[in-house]
């Protein structure tokens, strides 16, 4: 496919066509902070090399969704889905979108989430990559180009006099005009080093998981900060005589998450809730799913009240198990 | 693979609703239900059973899947879900949503003995398999068969209504145990005081034919494995259903897993193998 060359005010003008059909969500600032938000005006958008605070899950998995509703005996599918065009997505998010693809709606789940699939049907994506690292990233330790995401319907490359867009399916072509140009080379994908590659029982029992866990304060604020966690419950509420059960962000990090009616909790210490969440996207999804599920964006670094840094322990799992294996 | 909506549920009638313990507590009833699109199911499988506004919980069913018009569920009040559920009587509406899991691999475990040892409300999950087994129509594929049933007291046995009748079924003995002397209880070479995994020995089966099913609190499937393992019985031949917090039934809400293993998509039936493969997370 071509691509387009395109300015800052081409890029605006676009936009704002876009907005007629979409509901557009883009990096914006509030409150001085950066995160991915509903766009009513062009020039709220930021595209720069700055990472949204927050991930942009939200979009697939609302925070609170209502998903069934049960009125007059009858109880009926009651999810409300608009089209949403998420632009300025960055790779490292990109790569996110597809863990919880493969979870959510891949071959390898045996079962199907029709409300996740409805939602990411609706969902238009045009990546836009970074230029540089920022303290806490380690998306090239996980093996992500970041300037570049393929996850991606489209895709904004920087550029000297603005942007080149390049559509990369069915859906992203079109959405955005210029002159045209050829699609920029691509960039080398760093090597992949932060990942493990062992048995359960090498890790599970073994690892120090309680010094590694020692700063946790059990806030989940990594998991709601996290573009991939994707932990949820199901609640219920009553409203004018019917009742709503809605989809609700739920996070490992909390003890009640896994205790029983009976009082038995299989992850009652911190240091256990710690181990899920590592080994949850560095041991679980990888034997399930094909692929690990931390993208290395940092969030959870950058907003850890307790100082807990997953890729140290990460490198520190690996460190270990080579010296166990000497 | 499901083509239907698995978060979407079916409604159910309470057709009746029965006090099932008979200690201090009552906290043990059982619900049989119609549903409104009945679906067939397999011994071992679960629901995710709800009163609407309130919310769901996890259940096993409760009655063999060879009763087509009706489905049952033995619920102990333990919660918030289930104390709502304790206050509904027959006539009030419910919902359903499943199966789900695996299921006890009857097919495979033809032409074995089988030893069941249920604890309290243990014994629920494995009431579809028991009457299942029992149905004139597939006895003749198993042998032997062992019932041992553990309680509390004497008034903590559920579905005690039922123990005549399995009692006096071909080639079945049926031993009952509760964990400490009361005067309304005489022991006997069938009835014991004292915990199951302690009176295994004293039961006779034969070690290579037996596949033995246990269902129970935690503690006691972990000691009657061990009691089992120590006669000489290989663990693959020993099989358990776990019981775990669980949202969505479907393996995604990240509740239930053991390692990489989901207890609602690969379990809730693991052999003692399998379990010994799994980091001890349950």
């Amino acid at each position: 496919m071509s691509a387009y060359k395109l300015d800052l005010t081409g890029l605006r003008a676009n936009v704002t066509a876009l907005l007629e059909k979409y509901t557009l969500i883009a990096p914006a600032r509030i409150d001085g902070k950066l995160d991915y938000l509903e766009i009513t005006d062009a020039e709220q958008i930021v595209l720069t090399n700055e990472l949204p605070y927050k991930s942009p899950k939200d979009v697939v998995l609302p925070r609170v969704e209502r998903l069934i509703r049960f009125a007059d005996g009858t109880a009926a599918e009651a999810q409300e889905i608009k089209p949403i065009l998420l632009l300025g997505v960055k790779p490292c998010d990109a790569q996110a979108l597809r863990v919880l693809d493969e979870v959510f709606a891949g071959d390898r789940g045996r079962f199907k989430d029709n409300f996740y699939i409805n939602r990411r049907t609706a969902l238009t994506i045009i990546g836009a990559g970074c230029t540089e690292a920022k303290p806490g990233c380690f998306c090239f330790a996980r093996g992500i180009d970041k300037a570049f995401s393929s996850e991606c319907d489209g895709f904004l490359h920087f550029d000297e006099d603005g942007f080149v867009f390049e559509p990369l399916s069915d859906k992203g072509a079109g959405l955005f005009f210029g002159t045209e140009t050829a699609a920029p080379m691509r960039t080398q994908k760093p090597e992949e080093n932060l990942a493990l590659h062992c048995g359960e029982d090498e890790v599970f029992s073994v690892m120090p998981w309680d010094i590694y866990a020692e700063g946790c304060i059990g806030c989940g604020t990594c998991t709601y900060i996290c573009p991939t966690c994707h932990c949820f419950v199901l609640r219920d509420a009553e409203d004018k005589g019917s009742v709503d059960r809605t989809r609700v962000w739920d996070s490992c990090m909390y003890p009640n998450f896994t205790l029983h009616a009976g009082g038995h909790n299989p992850r009652a210490q911190k240091k256990d809730r710690y181990r899920q969440r590592v080994l949850h996207k560095y041991l679980y999804i990888p034997e399930n799913y094909g692929m690990v599920s931390c993208t290395g964006c940092g969030r959870c670094i950058r907003s850890c009240p307790g100082g807990i840094n997953i890729m140290n322990t990460v490198y520190d799992i690996k460190e270990r198990l080579e010296d166990s294996r000497k | 693979m499901s083509t239907t909506n698995p978060y979407l549920p079916i409604r159910a009638e309470i057709l009746e609703v029965r006090q099932e313990t008979q200690s201090d507590t009552q906290d043990v009833k059982t619900y049989k239900l119609k549903l409104d699109e009945p679906f067939d199911y397999r011994p071992g499988q679960f629901v995710e059973f709800s009163v609407a506004g309130i919310g769901e919980s996890t259940f096993g069913f409760a009655s063999s899947p060879l009763i087509r018009d009706a489905m049952e569920f033995t619920i102990k009040r333990a919660g918030y879900v289930t104390e709502n559920i304790h206050m509904l009587s027959a006539g009030a509406t419910v919902w359903i949503r499943g199966p789900f899991g695996n299921c006890f691999p009857l097919g495979d475990l033809e032409g074995n003995d089988l030893f069941y040892v249920a604890g309290g409300l243990g014994l629920a999950p494995l009431r579809p398999m028991i009457d299942y087994v029992f149905d004139p129509a597939y006895r003749g594929k198993y042998g032997k068969i062992n019932m041992f049933m553990a309680a509390r007291t004497p008034g903590d046995f559920i579905f005690a209504y039922d123990f005549e009748k399995w009692s006096k079924m071909p080639d079945t003995t049926f031993y009952r145990t509760i964990d400490g002397k009361v005067d309304s209880w005489t022991e006997d070479d069938k009835n014991f005081v004292g915990f199951p995994h302690t009176l295994i020995e004293k039961i006779p089966f034969d070690l290579e034919k037996t596949i033995a099913v246990l269902c129970g609190p935690p503690m006691m499937i972990k000691a009657l494995s061990s009691s089992f393992v120590a006669l000489g019985m290989s663990p693959e031949r020993i099989y358990t259903t776990l019981e775990m917090r669980m949202t969505c039934g479907v393996g995604k809400c990240g509740k239930c897993n053991i390692g990489h293993k989901y207890v609602c998509i690969d379990g809730p039936v693991f052999n003692m193998a399998e379990l010994g493969e799994m980091p001890n997370e349950y």
